[in-house]
């Protein structure tokens, strides 16, 4: 069957136009446009009288970023300039705008402080920015408090979206949902909640409650949506299952908290005990419960917390700390916390799009296999499997209410003037686990008429950074303000896209199952035994972790 | 890709708006979409 491209709606891959193998993972699974900056992330702005320190630490999530200029529209003229690999819609995060604004203090933001970072906020819509992205578990965005994120929701337009990985998605999880509604409601904006869960199993089943409230919140005139991926396990940085005090003046002073006596007592306690307004991710996965994924120097990446405290005869707080003192903080795990019928519930909601939440590219590793296999997942577990899903409603997800949700006018649709991304695949035998199989997920993908995956010869305009939405979008246009009123728009009408920049000459990749088209070095290979190692060990782990 | 080529014939297409499925032809030019027609016998493209 032929779909709209998928909408990837929570990526990281904001450094795939700067690395230097194209980040096949999302191709390989029909995804021909990507949100990126979520979480709070972004690449830019920075303070430029921070510069060294800024560039010194970015490699450690964005590799392979060269040194560009401070502000958000140096970013996107850089990336424009390299070209992309999918269609490319940016949020700004607003853990970067803090950090630029007022550095990566562990303090309120005062009023000269919240002025300096509108500012910056809005600067990033005028460069192209589709919204606000916040990471309320991560440094700088911890620190923050509702008054400040109201305030900054309200630099945002009808047309733009603000985006949260909430406060807490564990203990905190239905006061954290609170929250977003609260800032949906007192900035006037369209709020979105990142990645819906219910982790740690004494919350397991509060997706019941969270849903409520969102759909309570929409009933009273709140513009509230969500996504999620369909995985028991969630991943993130190492450093996160550290308390938020742990993170006050950025990396260089978490380390040499790190290196301080009395460390591993003190995080023994907090982590056993928990403390007010932290999400206590250790406690909520369990030691047996987080996986190493990838670090720098890729020694301790394919085991457990637990397992490498055995090796290291010690106990798994004391295993965390030398980990992140061996990577200097360059490393992220998986985090088994999740039930899959809070994952049913809230894919089953139709207001539901789908994310993958995948790590940036370049990072390596044994990364979660939500970063290859998200789309393929739901349409085979979901979809055939469980029929929790229709398959033209999980389609829907992917596609027209992603792009409606974010603002993508033009795509998500097959109808004419619609941006010619599509995907053709076997929904008898779509699948996400690509160890060992014959076949990709997808048959083939064009984005613009460009194959970026098999199918197709001819070649179209490349794939491009997505067109910042316009408060009245000409043409096939999305609608914002009334996607969680309304599920059909109008059919779209065409409208003029400008040229992009050249790109390097396509090319095959060389293996025989794999048919993958790509620019510069053919990295699809590697990326599928990547992804054959991270789902061999991730499979391993969740049988543990059952 | 010239104007207005055939991308694929006799597909089973999902519009992406939730509805049932259509089997058509799909058209595009200069990376848009130009047209979905209702498949035509004369083509038996992959579905
Ligand atoms: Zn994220």
């Amino acid at each position: 069957m032929l779909s709209p491209g998928f909408i990837d709606v929570h990526s990281h891959g904001d450094n795939a136009p700067f690395v230097a193998d194209d980040d096949t993972a999302k191709i390989l699974q029909g995804i021909t446009t990507e949100v990126v900056g979520n979480c709070g992330i972004s690449i830019g702005p920075h303070d430029p009288s921070a510069a060294d320190a800024f560039f010194a630490q970015l490699p450690s999530f964005f590799p392979g970023v060269p040194r560009i200029g401070p502000r958000f529209a140096d970013v996107l003229a850089e990336a424009d300039r390299r070209g992309y690999v999918t269609n490319y819609a940016p949020l700004v995060g607003h853990g970067t705008v803090r950090a630029a604004a007022m550095s990566e203090a562990a303090r309120p933001a005062g009023a000269g402080d919240v002025v300096r970072m509108r500012a910056l906020v809005a600067e990033a819509l005028e460069a192209g920015a589709f919204g606000l992205s916040t990471g309320l578990i991560y440094p700088p965005g911890v620190f923050s408090d509702t008054d400040e994120l109201v305030a900054l929701a309200t630099v945002l337009g009808d047309e733009h979206i603000f985006t949260s990985h909430i406060r807490g998605e564990s203990d905190n999880v239905v006061a954290s949902v609170e929250e977003i509604v609260e800032i949906g409601r007192r900035s006037g904006r369209r709020v979105h909640v990142s990645q819906h869960k219910a982790a740690g199993t004494a919350n397991w089943g509060k997706s019941e409650q969270t849903l409520r409230i969102v759909a309570q919140a929409r009933g009273s005139g709140v513009a509230v949506t969500q996504d999620m991926y369909p995985y028991r396990a969630g991943s993130t940085n190492l450093s996160a299952t550290l308390p938020a005090r742990y993170h006050d003046g950025g990396a260089p002073a978490l380390l040499e908290r790190l290196r301080a006596p009395g460390v591993l007592d003190d995080l023994r306690r907090a982590i056993a005990h928990g403390e007010p307004g932290w999400e206590n991710l250790a406690k909520n996965a369990g030691w047996d419960g987080i996986l190493i994924a990838t670090t720098r120097d890729h020694r301790f990446e394919g085991r457990t917390l637990a397992e490498l405290a055995v090796e290291m005869a010690t106990d798994p707080v004391e295993a965390l700390v030398r980990v992140l003192l061996e990577e200097e903080l360059a490393a992220s795990m998986v985090a088994f916390m999740m039930d899959e019928p809070d994952i049913e519930r809230i894919l089953a909601d139709p207001h539901t799009s789908i994310g993958t939440d995948g790590l940036p590219p370049g990072l390596g590793g044994k990364p979660h296999p939500r970063t290859f296999g998200t789309f393929p997942r739901v349409l085979g577990e979901y979809v055939r499997a469980s029929g929790v899903l229709a398959l033209s409603e999980a389609i829907r997800r992917m596609t027209s209410l992603a792009a409606d949700t974010f603002g993508l006018a033009g795509r998500g649709r097959i109808a004419a003037g619609c941006a010619a991304d599509l995907v053709l695949f076997d929904a008898q035998t779509v699948a996400d686990n690509l160890a060992g199989a014959k076949k990709r997920p997808v048959e083939w993908l064009v984005a613009h008429s460009f194959g970026l995956l098999g199918g197709p010869t001819a070649v179209g305009p490349q794939p491009r950074r997505v067109p910042a939405p316009k408060a009245k979008a000409p043409g096939c246009a999305s609608k914002p303000r009334s996607t969680w009123k309304r599920r059909h728009t109008p059919t779209c009408f065409r409208r003029s896209i400008s040229p992009t920049a050249s790109r390097p000459p396509a090319t095959s990749c060389s293996s025989p199952t794999c048919r993958t088209r790509v620019h510069g070095a053919a990295s699809a290979t590697t990326k599928r035994d990547v992804c054959a190692r991270s789902c061999f060990t991730y499979g391993q782990a969740e049988r543990r972790a059952r | 890709m010239r104007s207005d080529s055939l991308v694929i014939a006799g597909a089973l297409v999902y519009d992406g708006e939730g509805g049932l499925p259509t089997v058509a032809d799909v058209y595009v030019a200069d990376g848009l979409i130009e047209r979905v027609a209702p498949a035509s016998d004369a083509h038996s493209g992959p579905r």
